[in-house]
């Protein structure tokens, strides 16, 4: 055999430059959210926090329905776990919401296990089906046990005061949602993220290759439960409530919208997907006064004339005008 | 104690009947089409907005049930063929959640459209004129419009496992379900086959919304109730098989309702301890067949 | 030409009055095979036998409704199969089962990856791990230069091999082959049967294969079980297979052609 340079296994692993170039706006895109707040007033900052929770949201999902191929359809569970083990342990035991958040992927990832254990065992529409009623169910709960999580009333939340000011809790989230966002793509580049994405691909050929399926179903349940819980965990202090709402299955929808708007197949899409959905809503309710109407429109349209999500269409355009301009 | 046990799991027999029609539309829908439609409860809750204005309108409380029954659930199928055909159908090759997000964004439409046609207020529709009573059972009174609900939901029963056993349609159906790519080798119109079945299970929702608007109250957000406790069945009963949709009603009716004079703000957890079990025995439902 | 059976070895994989039922139709009815160390071993007979159903139960994908599988001395009727996989069962599909969003590489080097245990931990990056070891299996059969092709884009003679490469990443001590050959030209066939053979040469892998092609199997295999309807009918060396009455009825019974 002749000797010569193995190729990459990573196709997309692309050359150094690329890379560098990468590196580049990836840090200077860091280096601008934390200089936001010193740009944006208070109302714009309200809704960068918004929009980086829901950022940690959709891509804590699509660690189930992009790289694994698991359609759950109750995520918005783990996300108001996350904010009721904060709203619990500052009512109860007095615990500061920054303290509360290093609790809430546990609780949340617990719960997640307990669910998941059940629902792996099913897959396709009969797991979204599934992790809809165990959201519900879950939902259902917080509503009932008025003693501990305030019913319908839901639970206050206050931040501690060097928290209060919109830019430090703005700083605060960016930081958390970074860390997080890491450790994510950490995740998704690891053998573990590519046992899911083999799962996705050909789940028997995965389980004949020695993979037992379940428990990485499972665990990839567990791992975007509790970053669903952190988001969570942010958004109770934001509101300074914690309400049922967030366990409901309409907020199980938002991630699977998000997911879809800015595109599944890649780890960015997600965020770029919470960006279009935040600001949507926005617009929405604050021109509308039966936004559920306008969205569900939205949403359909988007869904029969968009099949690679807004982001899709948005890179398509692009590339068609960069065509037509040479 | 052990009286109003009975009673009150007789009661949730006759909730567990309501549940019944209205999941075994979802389970033919999900057992030919694949599709968890999440838009069924909207269907649900609009038959029985309709059966308030049909109600209204009619003026008298029997007729206006009769007319409601008559006129109801055939709006709905319509709404739902419609759905299936201008809709869904257009995105049929394309992976679930497309789908489920398609069927999701017509609960929004629909939970918004209710709100502009009817607004957000509670409403009530009055029993017919000799179902409005009770009868004794046990010493204890039962209401006759439960009993009768239990009645009805027999024959429903006996009348769709008429329908899948003896006629083209309901055997296709069941073909469809058991193995369905055979269904378009055998020269079946799928299309025409899915826009049926989609109506068909639609006109259930909505039959199910008419039964049980004098019985409970006619509001938002029982849209999502019903299509939780409707995932429940089916799961338990086993994908596309009525029979085992009528069991699983029946079970989560009445752990539901015996459930109640223990907990009353948690007795949905008994139905997911119920689900559990079954789960852990049988995951493809009491009645589904394992693939 | 018919090989030489080699010397008679302790059996690797034995299966031990096995019936497998589904509903009322009996699948597998009573059956006992032995798979020995090292041996190519055939499984014939008409459509309907029972033999991808046999290769389902030894690989785990259907647990049998009685009878027993064993692993050298362990017991394996109830081991789910992706743990038979990882302790050197592997198998193939006869619709040949890869990645197909992967690239060839990336195939081979996920079953790597899954044999040794690394897709266990959420923070061990996959990058370039195993590039060396992963081009040498797929050099073993001899698709090395398509390394950087999309597994769905290759020709099915090619995706064939490239599930071999698969299965031999688990480093596996029996190989299962649903009807390794079929769908394949003359040319991919040859190149297949020789890789079979080789396997076990070198490796002392025993093979246990299906197939319909009845020269293939005279050509290649060490020992021959025949099934006819759910039943094992005889069970021998070709030379003996070939010369039993009972084989002859099966299958020139049904007609004449022996290539059905």
């Amino acid at each position: 055999m002749t000797v010569q340079p193995l190729p990459p296994l990573q196709p997309a692993a692309g050359s150094a430059a690329s890379m560098r170039t990468k590196t580049i706006i990836g840090g200077g895109l860091i280096v601008g959210l934390y200089l936001l707040p010193f740009v944006l007033g208070e109302s714009y900052l309200f809704l960068s926090i918004d929009f980086l929770i829901m950022a940690l949201f959709a891509v804590s999902y699509n660690l189930l329905l992009g790289q694994a191929g698991m359609l759950s359809f109750g995520h918005a569970a783990y996300y108001g776990l996350g904010a009721y083990t904060v709203a619990i342990l500052f009512n109860k035991l007095a615990v500061p919401v920054h303290i509360g958040l290093l609790a809430s992927p546990f609780i949340a990832g617990a719960i997640a296990l307990a669910v998941g254990w059940f629902a792996v065992r099913v897959t396709g529409m009969y797991f979204a089906m599934l992790t809809l009623a165990f959201g519900q169910l879950l939902h259902t709960v917080v509503m009932g046990w008025y003693g501990f999580t305030g019913g319908d009333d839901g639970l206050p939340v206050m931040p501690p005061d060097w928290l209060l000011p919109a830019r430090n809790y703005y700083l605060f989230v960016l930081t958390v949602t970074l860390v997080s966002l890491a450790a994510l793509r950490l995740i998704t580049l690891s053998a573990f993220g590519t046992a899911l994405n083999a799962i996705r691909e050909n789940r028997q050929r995965a389980i004949f290759v020695g993979l037992g399926v379940r428990n990485y179903e499972l665990g990839a349940f567990v791992i975007a439960g509790a970053f669903a819980g952190i988001a969570g965990a942010m958004r109770a202090p934001l509101q300074q409530m914690a309400f049922p709402s967030l366990l409901h299955w309409g907020q199980s929808a938002e991630p699977v919208l998000m997911a879809l708007a800015g595109g599944i197949h890649t780890f960015a899409g997600p965020i770029v997907g919470a960006a279009i959905f935040v600001f949507t809503n926005f617009v929405i309710t604050t021109y509308s006064e039966y936004p559920l109407l306008v969205f569900g429109v939205i949403v359909l349209l988007v869904v029969l004339y968009l099949p690679g999500g807004v982001a899709g269409a948005v890179i398509d355009a692009w590339e068609r005008l960069r065509r037509r301009a040479r | 104690m052990m009286d109003e046990i009975l009673i009150q799991a007789l009661s949730g027999l006759s909730r567990g009947m309501v549940l019944f029609v209205v999941a075994s539309g979802l389970t033919l829908i999900f057992g030919t089409m694949r599709i968890a439609n999440f838009a069924h409860g909207s269907f649900y809750m609009l038959a029985a907005f309709l059966t308030y204005s049909v109600a209204t309108m009619v003026g008298d409380r029997t007729w206006g049930f009769l007319a409601a029954l008559c006129l109801a659930p055939p709006i709905v199928a319509s709404v739902g063929a419609l759905i299936e055909w201008g809709l869904l159908k257009r995105i049929a090759t394309r992976p679930h959640q497309y789908q489920l997000i398609l069927t999701y964004a017509i609960t929004l439409i629909v939970a918004d459209g209710i709100k502009i046609l009817w607004g957000r207020d509670y409403r009530t529709v009055a029993r017919p004129a000799g179902l409005d009573g009770a009868i004794t059972i046990l010493d204890m009174p039962f209401p006759t419009y439960n009993a009768m609900l239990i009645l009805v939901g027999v024959l429903i029963a006996v009348g769709l496992h008429l329908l899948l056993t003896r006629t083209r349609f309901g055997k296709t159906i069941r073909a469809a379900v058991a193995d369905g790519e055979m269904i378009g080798a055998l020269g079946v119109n799928v299309q025409r086959l899915f826009t049926g079945v989609f109506a068909l299970g639609a006109g259930l929702a909505g039959l199910g919304g008419v039964l049980a608007a004098p019985v409970g109250s006619v509001s938002l957000g029982i849209d999502t109730s019903i299509i939780i406790e409707s995932f429940a069945v089916i799961i338990i009963g086993g994908v596309g098989n009525v029979m085992g949709a009528l069991i699983g009603a029946v079970l989560i009716g009445v752990v539901h309702a015996v459930g109640i004079l223990f907990a009353p703000k948690l007795a949905i957890a008994f139905v997911f301890i119920a689900l559990c079990a079954v789960l852990l025995i049988r995951p493809q439902g009491l009645l589904g067949r394992s693939t | 030409m018919t090989v030489p059976s080699p010397s008679p070895a302790p059996s690797i994989v034995s299966v031990t009055s096995v019936s497998m039922h589904f509903g009322g139709f009996r699948a597998l009815d009573d059956v006992s095979i032995d798979l020995q160390r090292g041996e190519i071993h055939a499984i014939i007979g008409p459509n309907g036998a029972g033999k991808s159903t046999l290769l389902n139960v030894i690989s785990g994908l259907l647990r049998p409704t009685r009878g027993d599988v064993h692993y050298g001395d362990q017991r394996i009727t109830h081991v789910p199969p992706h743990r038979r996989a990882r302790m050197g069962i592997a198998r193939s599909f006869q619709i040949t089962s890869i990645f197909t969003g992967f690239t060839v590489h990336q195939n081979v080097q996920l079953a790597l990856l899954a044999q040794r245990g690394d897709c266990r931990h959420p923070f061990r990056l996959t990058g370039e791990r195993y590039r060396d070891e992963a081009h040498e299996l797929l050099a073993r059969v001899q698709i090395a230069g398509m390394g950087a092709r999309m597994g769905g884009e290759l020709a099915a003679g090619d995706r064939k091999r490239l599930e071999f490469a698969i299965a031999l990443a688990g480093n596996p001590q029996v190989l299962l082959l649903d009807e390794p050959t079929a769908g394949m030209s003359s040319a991919e066939r040859e190149i297949v049967v020789g890789i079979i053979r080789s396997l076990s040469a070198e490796r002392q892998i025993s093979v246990l294969f299906t197939e319909h092609d009845i020269d293939m199997v005279f050509d290649n295999a060490h020992r021959i079980t025949v099934m006819h309807q759910g039943r094992r009918l005889v069970q021998g060396t070709p030379a003996a297979v070939r010369s039993d009455p009972r084989v002859r009825d099966v299958y020139l019974g049904e007609g004449d052609d022996a290539h059905v």
